[in-house]
């Protein structure tokens, strides 16, 4: 005997009989296109939020915060706390030999949505001259030039730029009663600081009438510094501040954006795949009541359970799998790089390779559910009995 | 002679809800090597299942089936199977083909269960339809061929892997008169030229005339003594 030849032509003949079933089994392949297309776009989102954070990634930057807040818009540190840093332990210098010790300000400033004209608060960073050296060199001006210190100028990120009105290069907005030019937009690969304006840290500082500083960056000599900068920080009773990488920061920043997606991503995906399960469990319930005498003639002939048992499954999973790729193909097409513009914030959903594969993943999975008990079915059919059925 | 089919105090019961119903009773039967048995019956008599019984399509509720020298009534189902595959050969009355194959493919199913190669298969599955009169219709799917045509083909697969026995269910149940002659015939050179041993469930006495003994069952008990041969 030849299991896996018995496996081969019983499977043979069940996808022969495919186009006489050719309705109900489009309508499987479109349930489990569905359900893949639906989960793999709703992952996308949280995938965006991933990529949109990642990218800013610097394990070589360290932020502090205040020991209470999470956020960079709550700090209060002062020149002295900045003067204190000085001494800190693993932070690297520019090349005429000052630290790369960067205060900075975090200050909210109305702009006008361009889609709908509704006015919203965006974040204006202040930074300055070591701030944009601690930059990666993905982050460059795209259009006009950075923006200079003492001067009420500032530069917009792409994604803002694209999102608000006003903020054209040469374009003037009011803050505080004073107007502000937009001299430049700057762009990094779609990050998270693409959502920011920002300009001369002390000219903010003092057109908001702050005394201190809500954060400060501080660019490390290597990654491998972070734990000794950050304990030396946290050790030190003069600074009451916390320390993060700044992949951290902006991670925990949209940890619950992402959790929010990827929750209901599965749950919507999950629900609807039990659904597209059962419309393959009765496609194969039918298909195995459709061919209940061929099935029981091959077991008559000698064919063994077994290979009944998985050329049902197999069948259920060639309907998946046309049903994934179609899910995944929809998915990658119509939505990968689609900006999506929620909670203030503008990023890209994201069909990644790994998300793709937790499609194919999902739909392999809803025609194993789907082909198993259609499967136990025809493997218990008692043969006499369906050989006489009319 | 040791007989070929050996039944010995067979029970089938069924099971319709909480009722048990008992359609054979009792039952002993042997069939010799190279015999032509008709069963016969009204129906609701038990043919068919004591047939399933002497196929290895079912097992009894009580007694012993010994074919082949095998006690088929110990096998599980995967072992029942595999002696289904080496010792019998089915022909059902609605031929029971695939449709989606063509003659010769539908002839070579039962061949894949063995470990002949491929071109051992292709010449067992000439040989068996050009003794059903079948090669020039080989290559025609079920619904090409005429009822006739199609039994011969599930003749063709029932002899093809030479199995000890064949064991046909109204083989002629669904054929007009003449054609169904004409399979009785070729069953019936099977038997006397081949020395096949077949047994075969029939309502109709004119095919059963064909058979070298006629066994008649009745309320799931035998209840004649054989007929002589047509």
């Amino acid at each position: 005997m030849h299991p896996l030849r018995q496996i081969l032509v019983a499977t043979a003949l069940a996808l022969r009989t495919l186009p006489q079933r050719l309705g109900p089994s489009t309508v499987t392949v479109v349930g489990v296109a569905t359900v893949v297309a639906v989960m793999v776009c709703i992952l996308a989102i949280g995938q965006g939020v991933r990529r949109f954070v990642d990218v800013n990634d610097q394990e070589d930057r360290a932020v502090l915060l205040p020991a209470g807040g999470a956020s960079e818009f709550a700090g209060a540190f002062t020149t002295g706390d900045v003067a204190v840093l000085q001494s800190a332990p693993g932070v690297k210098r520019t090349a005429d030999g000052r630290r790369m010790i960067q205060p900075l300000a975090a200050v909210g400033v109305e702009v006008i949505r361009r889609k709908d004209g509704a006015p919203q608060n965006e974040m204006l960073r202040g930074t300055g001259e070591i701030g944009n050296l601690m930059n990666k060199s993905t982050l460059h001006i795209v259009q006009g030039r950075m923006f200079r210190a003492g001067m009420h100028e500032l530069v917009a990120g792409k994604t803002a730029h694209d999102l608000f009105r006003g903020l054209d290069v040469g374009d003037k907005i009011d803050i505080r009663g004073a107007p502000w030019t937009v001299v430049g937009v700057y762009a990094d690969e779609g990050g998270i600081d693409e959502n920011s304006l920002a300009g001369d840290v002390e000219t903010i500082k003092a057109a908001f009438g702050n005394t201190t500083y809500q954060s400060i960056g501080v660019q490390l000599a290597s990654p491998s510094d972070y734990r000794r900068f950050r304990d030396w920080v946290m050790s030190n009773p003069q600074l009451n501040a916390q320390v993060k990488t700044l992949g951290q920061y902006y991670r925990d920043q949209m940890k619950q954006l992402r959790v929010l997606f990827d929750f209901v991503g599965f749950f919507v995906g999950g629900v609807m795949a039990v659904g597209a399960a059962a419309g393959a469990i009765t496609t194969l319930y039918a298909a195995v009541d459709a061919r209940l005498r061929e099935i029981a003639t091959l077991r008559a002939i000698g064919f063994g359970g077994g290979s009944v048992v998985a050329s049902i499954i197999i069948e259920a999973l060639a309907l998946a799998i046309p049903g994934a790729l179609i899910g995944v193909g929809i998915a990658a097409l119509g939505f990968n790089g689609h900006g999506i513009d929620t909670a203030g914030l503008a990023f890209q959903a994201s069909v990644t390779p790994g998300l793709a594969l937790t499609g194919v993943g999902v739909a392999l999975a809803i025609g194993l559910i789907g082909g198993l008990f259609p499967a136990i079915r025809a493997a218990r059919l008692p043969v006499a009995e369906a050989l006489r059925a009319s | 002679m040791e007989p070929l089919v050996s039944m010995r105090g067979v029970v089938k019961r069924y099971k319709r809800g909480s009722e048990s119903i008992q359609v054979l009773h009792n039952l002993d039967l042997e069939v010799q090597p190279g015999e032509f048995l008709a069963l016969m019956g009204p129906s609701g008599s038990g043919k068919t299942t004591l047939l399933n019984l002497i196929g290895g399509l079912d097992r009894p509720s009580d007694g012993e089936v010994v074919v082949a020298g095998e006690h088929i009534d110990d096998l599980s189902g995967g072992q029942l199977a595999r002696w289904r595959a080496r010792h019998v050969g089915f022909v059902f009355q609605f031929y029971h083909l695939m449709p989606t194959l063509s003659a010769e493919r539908n002839v070579e199913l039962p061949l894949l269960l063995t470990r002949l190669s491929g071109a051992q298969r292709r010449q067992s599955v000439a040989a068996a339809l050009e003794l059903v009169g079948l090669t020039d219709r080989r290559k025609h799917k079920p619904s090409e061929l005429s009822g006739g045509q199609q039994q011969r083909v599930a003749i063709a697969r029932a002899i093809v892997t030479d199995p000890t026995l064949l064991v046909c269910d109204e083989p002629t149940g669904d054929l007009d008169r003449e054609t169904a002659e004409e399979i009785l015939g070729l069953l019936q050179l099977l038997n006397r030229e081949q020395g096949k041993t077949i047994v075969m469930v029939t309502h109709d006495p004119k095919a059963a005339q064909f058979a070298s003994r006629v066994v008649h069952l009745d309320k799931g008990a035998l209840a004649a003594a054989p007929a002589e041969a047509a």
